[in-house]
């Protein structure tokens, strides 16, 4: 263990499909950080299949630790801590993280940082920047969740808005399948909408109007599935996408302002893997400057899963003293 | 610790009855023995700090790890392995993965177990609901050979009529999500596993073991893959 520097640490993040592992010196100074992404080995499914997951993280995991810190030009002895995100995820997944986490953590007298995954997304925004401006209100739209959090310093929030249903990721890779996109939809409806104009359909907006800052998006996904039995699948997918993502952007970029105005927000983020979405970016940067409140959104590369986002919360944790004890469980929803 | 003594590691988390064994380069072995429950990555830390404490040892003083690779519990077999795969990353200790069916045939062929008469030998592992996990073994000049490229999986009823009256070794446990032990002992050619049998064969494996293996990963079987 290190003396008279700053701290090194190492994160795992296996929640999903993804195995992630991420070295980081201080609070963000980001030594490596590598993904393999699992998506190939699921998409004879068309989804995630949990048990593959869990196989896939341990045939990967280690060769990734090791790799990540020779990057990182590091030795294991250096480490101070070992973080992993415990929750929420696949039990079957999340559990071959913990495992490693845990025994690298007995194995190098290492403290273990147990993190919430959806809580580290925004987190991804401080390897730009030095800190958050609270209170913040974070959209995070990761895989199957789509929230609205209210923080009012570091480790202090409380969720405002959530999915009733379909979270807007998850909508998106819907919608791409039913429409014979491949996997990982988000990615291709995206570059079909910005080719082209949404205005060719009128799709719902679901709870647009609503004073609760819940979301709905299962109502939009049977509105496309009509929209496909009515028309089939157009020649040029790009407007019927144009249309659809415009739906969802108009509620979301709506409900994150009406949050902030709420809340009295002095900033907003916008994270997870529907973040990197060029439609979305666009404009959650036109309605921030228009309403003017400062937004910090994560490079597109920080977006989806990844361990750098899970080590930047978990330094910082780790610095309060927010450190798990061995016991520390694997649990599958969004609060322990 | 002390001067010159090294030890071999056993790792077994493929069925309820967990164990670790530490045993050094004087012969002694120190054992612990539970029951798995939900929080098996917890507890099996914990009954590593107890086991290297009781037998005297750090993690440092480990040459190689033998690990039970399954057939098992998945999450079981993934939780012994990435705690033995890590061990091996971080310290660059060597890792022995053992097929539990093999090792339990090894050691049941290193006795008086089987009749003089007897070379084949079923063995089985149930760890879930009414599945068995199981191969078929033999003995070729001394080595023990099995029919079969790997295990197989079928329920226990078809098991039961598959194997007539051949002696079967099956190892079960006393969990509420499995067969009962009057259940497996009711099998005509039934034999008694030993558990520190078991055991003392992975330890040999361990120290028989060449350093230059890749990280072993779990045997995985299909409950329907009738041979």
């Amino acid at each position: 263990m290190n003396t008279g520097r700053m701290n090194l640490g190492l994160a795992i993040d296996t929640t999903f499909d993804d195995t992630s592992v991420a070295v980081l010196r201080g609070h963000r100074t980001l030594l490596s950080n590598l993904t393999i992404s699992q998506f190939e080995n699921h998409a004879d499914f068309g989804g995630v299949v949990p048990e593959r997951a869990s196989r896939k993280h341990l045939e990967v995991i280690h060769p990734l630790v090791r790799r990540a810190m020779d990057d990182a030009g590091a030795t294991f002895d250096e480490l101070d801590w070992i973080a992993v995100s415990n929750l929420p995820g696949l039990m079957g997944a999340v559990l071959v993280g913990l495992t490693v986490a845990k025994a690298m953590s007995f194995a190098l007298g290492a403290s273990l940082v147990a993190v919430n995954h959806i809580e580290s997304h925004p987190y991804a925004c401080l390897l730009d920047r030095d800190d958050f401006d609270f209170p913040v209100i974070h959209l995070v739209i990761a895989g199957g969740h789509t929230l609205l959090i209210h923080q009012t310093e570091h480790f202090q929030w409380s969720i405002v808005g959530r999915t009733r249903d379909d979270a807007a990721g998850e909508c998106a890779d819907k919608v791409a399948r039913m429409y014979g996109l491949p996997m990982p939809g988000g990615k291709y409806v995206d570059a079909l909408a910005a080719s082209a104009q949404p205005g060719a359909y009128a799709f719902p907006r679901p709870m647009l109007r609503e004073k609760s800052f819940d979301f709905s998006f299962s109502g939009l996904k049977t509105a496309l599935l009509r929209q496909k039995e009515k028309d089939g699948i157009p020649e040029n997918l790009g407007p019927l996408m144009a249309a659809f993502l415009g739906s969802i952007k108009e509620v979301l970029v709506h409900k994150t302002l009406r949050a902030a105005e709420e809340f009295d927000a002095r900033m907003i983020t916008v994270s997870g893997g529907l973040a990197a979405s060029s439609v979305l970016r666009q404009a959650f940067t036109a309605a921030a400057a228009k309403a003017g409140i400062p937004l910090a959104l994560p490079s597109p590369a920080f977006c989806t899963d990844n361990a750098a986002m899970v080590a930047v919360l978990a330094a910082r944790m780790h610095a309060a003293g927010q450190t798990a004890s061995p016991d520390v469980s694997a649990f599958p929803n969004l609060l322990s | 610790m002390s001067e010159n003594i090294r030890f071999t590691l056993a790792i077994d988390t493929t069925v309820h009855q967990c164990a670790l064994s530490l045993r050094n380069s004087r012969g002694d072995t120190t054992t612990c023995e539970w029951e798995a429950n939900r929080q098996l990555d917890s507890v099996v830390f914990s009954k590593l700090n107890e086991l290297l404490t009781k037998g005297g040892a750090t993690l440092a003083d480990i040459d190689t790890i033998a690990v039970n690779r399954g057939p098992g519990s998945f999450i079981g077999s993934r939780i012994g392995l990435a705690v033995a795969n890590t061990f091996a990353t971080t310290h660059n200790i060597p890792v022995c993965g053992v097929c539990g069916l093999a090792t339990m045939a090894a050691a049941a062929y290193s006795t008086d177990l089987l009749g003089a008469d007897e070379s084949r030998l079923y063995t089985a592992v149930n760890c879930v609901r009414r599945d068995i996990f199981f191969q078929t073994f033999h003995l070729e000049n001394g080595a023990v050979m099995s029919a079969e490229p790997e295990a197989c999986g079928m329920l226990f009823e078809s098991f039961v009529k598959h194997v007539g009256t051949a002696p079967v070794l099956i190892r079960g446990s006393k969990s509420k999500l499995t067969l009962t032990e009057d259940e497996l002992s009711s099998m005509p050619g039934s034999l008694k596993f030993d558990l520190n049998g078991f055991i003392a064969r992975m330890h040999h494996e361990a120290s028989a073991h060449t350093s230059a293996a890749p990280l072993p990963h779990p045997l995985y079987v299909k409950p329907d893959s009738v041979p």
